[in-house]
């Protein structure tokens, strides 16, 4: 017990001394410090639904010019079209067509605006029925309603209040006959867009876009 | 009982003594001496730049910012006098805005040893308990622990740069602000750990392969 108290009392003081020694060391170094400091901001993709006029003033619109054989009707108010954007999320637009029949026809023009900080490239668009077929054309009598999105795929926008930040596109339905009696068809027309630098299909873009 | 001392005695007693003073001040003598003024060195080093590069990849390929893409994406760095004391600048600020997905900065500065004592220096690293982003790297074109001369200077990048698969992976958001400090140490060249290449002036000849060096407008 005695031995091993004398041994400690050997190794103490050269621990201090070492302690010490390291301490000098480290604070006696003639030294100096760069420092680099930064900050990143990113930027966003971000567009919006801007306008949205449809043709049906209140008389039902009939194509033009008149592409059938027989005389052009007498054009009458039956049904109606209503395009509004959400007001919570005005990246989503609402076309509703209210008392439609075989044959009503109708054609929107939409505007959307690039609002976000990064130029964009319009990637593609994509109609979905979700409750019924889309018809392969105007006229054509393989599905209840067509649906067509007028583009612009491949357009580069740039943030606004560039000149070029706006898009104008249209939309134009038919209903078809084979459409039912007091129903209700639903469909959604998706428009992507992603960043001008990237190359990327539809899918890509529409995988990679946020849900909502 | 008292005893007196001899006379004589205290006769050849006082011829000592005077003879003995007498040595000192005749003594044939002179001085020599020293004087010292000791002016120290100093540990002194500083950036110089900072250069920025930007440039984009376009589906892949690395190009310049287009001129109509050039505002939407910005990076600035900045030198500044972080000890007023000493020469030169010791902090770069780098301020980067609008940033998106295969946009790259790249911010090119050099160390200098502005002192008149060698030094040994760090690479740029983060400090410990940074929480840098893994998509701002650094590229120094010096090996750890360079031995860096008076007058002479050392190259260094710190790149920006995330991709997709960064924020697939959860690296980086859109509308994000995200910061980051990189750290340069130097100390006295004989109490740092030496640089196996310390002395070597081209310590890595193509350091810069791989960037794309147009300098921003």
């Amino acid at each position: 017990m005695k031995k091993n108290s004398r041994s400690l009392l050997k190794v103490i003081p050269l621990l201090i001394i070492g302690l010490l020694l390291a301490t000098g060391i480290a604070y006696g170094l003639w030294s100096e410090t760069l420092l680099i400091s930064g900050v990143v901001h990113t930027g966003e993709v971000y567009g919006k639904w801007t306008s949205c006029i449809c043709n049906d003033d209140g008389l039902d619109p009939l194509p033009t010019p008149w592409p059938y054989k027989y005389p052009i009707p007498v054009r009458k108010d039956v049904g109606k079209t209503i395009c509004t954007i959400d007001s919570q999320d005005p990246r989503i637009l609402h076309l509703t067509i209210e008392n439609g029949y075989p044959s009503y026809w109708g054609n929107c023009e939409v505007h959307f605006a690039n609002t976000g900080s990064v130029p964009v490239i319009i990637r593609g668009y994509s109609v979905v029925p979700k409750n019924f077929t889309l018809a392969d054309d105007n006229g054509a009598e393989d599905g209840e309603i067509w649906v067509k999105y007028w583009d612009g795929v491949g357009a580069q926008m740039e943030p606004c209040p560039h000149k070029y930040c706006e898009q104008a596109s249209s939309i134009q339905f038919h209903v078809e006959q084979p459409a039912q009696e007091n129903h209700i068809y639903e469909f959604d027309v998706y428009v992507c867009i992603a960043q001008w630098n990237e190359d990327a299909t539809m899918d890509e873009c529409l995988a990679a876009a946020p849900k909502y | 009982m008292n005893k007196r001392l001899p006379l004589g005695f205290l006769a050849i007693l006082l011829i000592v003594l005077l003879a003995g003073v007498g040595v000192a001040y005749g003594l044939w003598s002179e001085t020599l001496t020293i004087d010292g003024t000791v002016n120290t060195g100093e540990v002194d080093v500083g950036f110089s730049g900072p250069y920025v590069s930007e440039w984009v990849e376009v589906n892949g390929t690395a190009q310049i910012e287009p001129k109509e893409k050039d505002k939407y994406a910005e990076c600035d760095a900045w030198a500044t006098d972080l000890d007023p004391k000493s020469d030169g600048k010791e902090g770069i600020t780098i301020a980067v805005s609008g940033a998106y997905p295969s946009y790259h900065c790249a911010v090119k500065f050099d160390i200098s040893n502005l002192g008149t004592v060698p030094v040994h220096i760090t690479k740029p690293y983060a400090p410990k308990g940074s929480t840098n982003p893994s998509w701002v790297t650094v590229k120094a074109c010096y090996p750890q622990w360079y031995q860096l001369h008076p007058e002479k200077s050392a190259w260094a990048w710190i790149l920006i740069h995330f991709t997709n698969k960064d924020y697939e992976n959860g690296l980086v958001d859109e509308n994000g602000t995200y910061t980051f400090t990189f750290q340069v140490d130097a100390l006295q060249w004989n109490e740092a750990p030496a640089s196996a290449t310390a002395t070597s002036e081209e310590t890595e000849p193509g350091c810069w392969a791989g960037y794309y060096e147009e300098t921003d407008q």
